[in-house]
């Protein structure tokens, strides 16, 4: 499998602190990679960074969606690293646009597309033909990811009165609707209770597995990481501490020592 | 005094100035809904809009067009086109370059725009006050009520029109359009809709543009139906509405047209009851109760916090 996203000596820096000091790794596509660590050992920071939430302090990080040519990540603005290079991420907390509706939210996700259908919404306006033919694949594309999200009733609801494990998967149909090159998932599991989580486990293999999604994802719940991983990543104080199969990373001594301290390693 | 003939005249003399209001409050209300800031050179962009209206009159008579009806569908679209690049002007140079600034910062470069934008008419235009003749000139009677003729003119029929499309218009963008589901999340949380692939720099320059077109509409409106204009009008017109937007509910396009309507009901019921002194007073009062009664306006969500 060839590399989609390959990172190479990632550093960030705010102020003093430095949150990833010169971290180097690659995301195989159509895999699923996971990136570990303890609180604070710059995750998140990784996640800001690959999708220009930040600009990094050096470091290159290069997408490469074969058959078209590579994109460098470092020389795009925040919107078009989803727009172009399609990199579409969650949070940790829920960002979901409460008011509007499920259907609309996942609708968002694919707003380029409706422009371009639309001539920036003109057509639509006029409602042209054209426009009602895109806007008809747009919906059944939504509500294709919200069945699959076991959504599909609540599609006209405010998307804020769903419950929590029911917005989580909404935030997933969003960024799908953005037909991703790589997705990144911030602690997709927190919060979910054990029957969600197995769910959970099942959706991302089928994503990947099925649909062909590179997933790239930040977790916690060693349960869902050690099971559907490819490939981990685990960070401690904003270093790459160890990398490879669960297998591997499990039997780490650093990663041990990191996470159960001196004495267990 | 107390006839329900005079009565009802009022009334629809209130309507028409309130649709005006509601009008440029559109634009205040849709700008405020998705950065959250008050464009305080809202008023200039109308100032602006009726000036470029009364250029495209003068220049449409002097270039020998003589239909009264091609004449007025020009100054709209001169009008509206050229304010549009205005609005667009704006947002450029007072609000982009500090989108991440404190918000104290935009509210001083709006004010300096809005200083520029009078002086600018000044220097240009002349600081003496422009009078058109009255375009339109037919007046309809709707009805006699104890020999008292209400009336509605040409002049109010084209305003009410123009007012009911704009309005319905904009809405349909709002809430019809790809165009208006990425302004309804921009407002709502725009660092995630730019994460999405929504270009917000853009969302925020159309939106600037909309509520000009807004305000264009009232400064054609103005100009055929007082037919006055100076290089100050703008200021304590868009203080009116900006009170309109946020009696309706700042925020709301309905909210907007809602306030405008109720503030110009209630200025021109004052003026003929109470004579025209103090009708400034009490548009501002009823503006004060209702922020007492209801903060968040009349058609306003009380504002939920961001987490």
């Amino acid at each position: 499998m060839s590399n989609l996203l390959t990172v190479t000596d990632l550093s960030m820096a705010f102020g003093g602190l430095v949150a990833v000091d010169h971290i180097s790794f690659a995301v195989k596509l159509g895999s699923i990679t996971a990136m570990i660590g303890p609180n604070g050992a710059g995750k998140t920071t990784v996640f800001n960074c690959v999708t220009r939430f930040y600009t990094p302090t050096s470091g290159q990080m290069v997408l490469t969606p074969e058959p078209e040519s590579a994109l460098d990540l470092h020389t795009l603005s925040p919107y078009k690293v989803a727009k172009k290079a399609r990199v579409l991420r969650t949070f940790q907390n829920i960002r979901l646009f409460g008011q509007m509706s499920v259907l609309e939210n996942v609708l968002i996700g694919q707003h380029n597309l409706l422009m371009r259908a639309s001539s920036c919404s003109v057509a639509g306006l006029l409602n042209l033909k054209r426009y009602r033919t895109a806007e008809k694949d747009a919906m059944d594309l939504a509500m294709g990811w919200l069945e699959i999200m076991g959504l599909t009733e609540d599609a006209n609801r405010p998307a804020a009165s769903l419950p929590y494990g029911a917005q989580r998967r909404l935030e997933i149909a969003r960024c799908l609707a953005g037909r991703p090159r790589l997705l990144c998932l911030d602690e997709p599991a927190a919060g979910l209770n054990p029957k969600e989580s197995l769910d959970l486990k099942n959706l991302l293999k089928t994503l990947c597995y099925q649909h062909g999604i590179t997933i790239f994802l930040i977790e916690h719940d060693m349960s869902v990481v050690m099971e559907i991983s490819d490939h981990i990543l685990v960070l401690d104080y904003g270093r790459l501490l160890a990398q490879g199969t669960p297998e591997a990373v499990r039997t780490h001594p650093d990663v041990i020592r990191a996470y159960l301290g001196e004495d267990a390693a | 005094m107390l006839e329900l003939g005079y009565f009802l005249q009022q009334c629809l003399n209130g309507l028409s100035l309130g649709m005006l209001y509601g009008l440029i409050a559109l634009g205040y209300t849709m700008v405020y809904g998705i950065v959250g800031m008050i464009n305080f050179a809202h008023g200039e962009v109308f100032m602006l809009s009726a000036f470029l209206a009364f250029l495209a009159f003068v220049g449409l008579q002097d270039a020998g067009v003589m239909s009264l009806a091609v004449c007025i569908v020009g100054m709209f679209l001169f009008s509206m086109a050229i304010t549009a690049l205005y609005g667009y002007a704006l947002e450029a140079v007072a609000y982009k370059p500090l989108r991440s600034a404190p918000r104290l910062a935009p509210l001083i470069t709006a004010i300096g725009m809005s200083i520029l934008f009078q002086n600018f008419v000044q220097l240009t235009q002349g600081a003496q006050v422009k009078a058109l003749p009255p375009l339109l000139t037919g007046t309809n009677i709707l009805g006699m009520f104890d020999h008292f003729a209400v009336t509605v003119s040409d002049t109010q029929i084209v305003l009410f029109i123009s007012t009911l499309v704009t309005a319905v218009v904009l809405y349909a963008v709002i809430h019809k359009t790809p165009l208006g589901r990425a302004q309804r999340a921009c407002a709502q949380d725009a660092k995630m809709a730019s994460l999405l692939g929504i270009s917000v720099n853009r969302v925020i320059a159309i939106t600037f543009m909309m509520g000009a077109v807004g305000a264009a509409v009232a400064g054609v409106m103005v100009t055929l139906y007082y037919g006055v204009l100076d290089f100050y009008m703008g200021f304590l017109v868009g203080m009116k509405a900006f009170t309109a937007a946020v009696l309706g509910g700042i925020g709301s396009l309905e909210g907007a047209l809602l306030g405008g309507v109720l503030l110009g009901l209630i200025e021109t019921l004052w003026s003929a009851y109470f004579g025209a002194d103090y009708k400034n007073v009490a548009a501002f009062g009823v503006l004060i109760f209702v922020l007492m009664v209801r903060p968040s306006g009349l058609l306003g969500r009380p504002t939920l916090e961001k987490v």
